[in-house]
């Protein structure tokens, strides 16, 4: 991973297509909410359809917490729609098929030259992309579990919403 | 502004007004984004409550609608139509071709039609982010997504 892309700088606004061809930029996709962006190695790896079926089941919380996900793959448009469909996901899948931002990153999987995937990879933002925190999951293992998330975005949406202690009677 | 006035005229007519404006006689709330006066035609199915009738926007119904529309393919324009803050009343759904508004969820709620809408009414709307399906303030129709 780019070793500038810690906790407090800015996250790369990428433009890439989404799921259904749309160009999109990731400033866009997350808004003034926080925003969960994960890098995947793509549909074929048993490692990410085991952590997608944690975020599907996740995403019943997030649907009511102002919060946002964006998931990216060297997959196709076409081929995310399908994965995305098949596994319930209700958020927007960015296709980097070109690998346009695989090598700025530095988050090129080297170890599978069949696929040259993304290496599997977490962040947690704020708005305007500032990133909260970073998890290389090249090992399952190394990814944030739900609590984490839970935890992160706790954390961020505390900062952000100014309302966050309700104001009093 | 978090939301237009969209007034429903005779012959499918769909008239737009400022949110900052006097709330019109039978006016519904739509998402700001839907009026365009340079918006190219489109097909649209509306679906609308029967008169005298709104359930409220947490409905599980409503709730239902708008996954389903989240996990389904994306739209040129879809916006849920509020008879007030709390109460919902049906949804505007737009696209460029015909074929692409089958299936539309909101219809399993209230009845739908389908009709073509000329140039210069509606726009366009990139697809939600996702999963939200939480509405932003008090008013503001889904899938307008800041407070």
């Amino acid at each position: 991973m780019r070793a500038d892309l810690v906790p407090g700088a800015t996250f790369p606004d990428l433009e890439l297509p989404d799921h259904a061809g749309n160009v999109r930029r990731l400033s866009d996709l997350g808004g003034a909410d926080p925003l969960v962006l994960t890098f995947y190695r793509g549909w074929w790896c048993p490692k990410e359809q085991a952590y997608f079926r944690r975020l599907v089941a996740f995403q019943d919380e997030v649907e009511v917490a102002y919060t946002r996900i964006v998931s990216v793959s060297v997959d196709s448009p076409e081929v995310e729609a399908a994965f995305r469909a098949g596994i319930g996901a209700r958020w927007t899948f960015l296709s980097d098929a070109e690998r346009r931002y695989q090598h700025e990153l530095e988050l090129l999987e080297t170890t599978d030259r069949t696929h040259d995937p993304y290496v599997p990879t977490v962040f947690t933002l704020f708005p305007e992309l500032r990133i909260h925190r970073a998890y290389n999951g090249y090992w399952f293992w190394g990814r944030p579990t739900l609590e984490e998330l839970r935890r992160d975005l706790r954390e961020i949406t505390r900062e952000i919403r100014s309302d966050w202690e309700p104001p009093p009677p | 502004m978090s939301f237009v006035w969209l007034v429903l005229g005779p012959d499918d007519g769909l008239r737009f007004v400022d949110g900052e404006e006097p709330e019109p006689p039978g006016a519904l709330r739509a998402d700001p984004r839907a009026h365009d006066l340079e918006g190219d035609p489109a097909w649209v199915s509306l679906v609308l409550a029967p008169r005298g009738v709104s359930i409220h926007f947490d409905d599980p119904a409503v709730s239902g609608a708008l996954r389903r529309t989240l996990a389904g393919p994306p739209r040129r324009l879809v916006t849920t139509l509020l008879r007030d803050e709390t109460r919902f009343a049906g949804a505007l759904v737009a696209a460029d071709d015909r074929a692409e508004l089958r299936g539309n969820p909101f219809a399993a709620i209230f009845p739908a039609r389908t009709f073509r809408v000329g140039p210069g009414v509606l726009g366009s709307i990139a697809a939600p982010t996702g999963p939200g399906i939480a509405r932003y303030a008090g008013g503001a129709p889904w899938p307008w997504d800041r407070f």
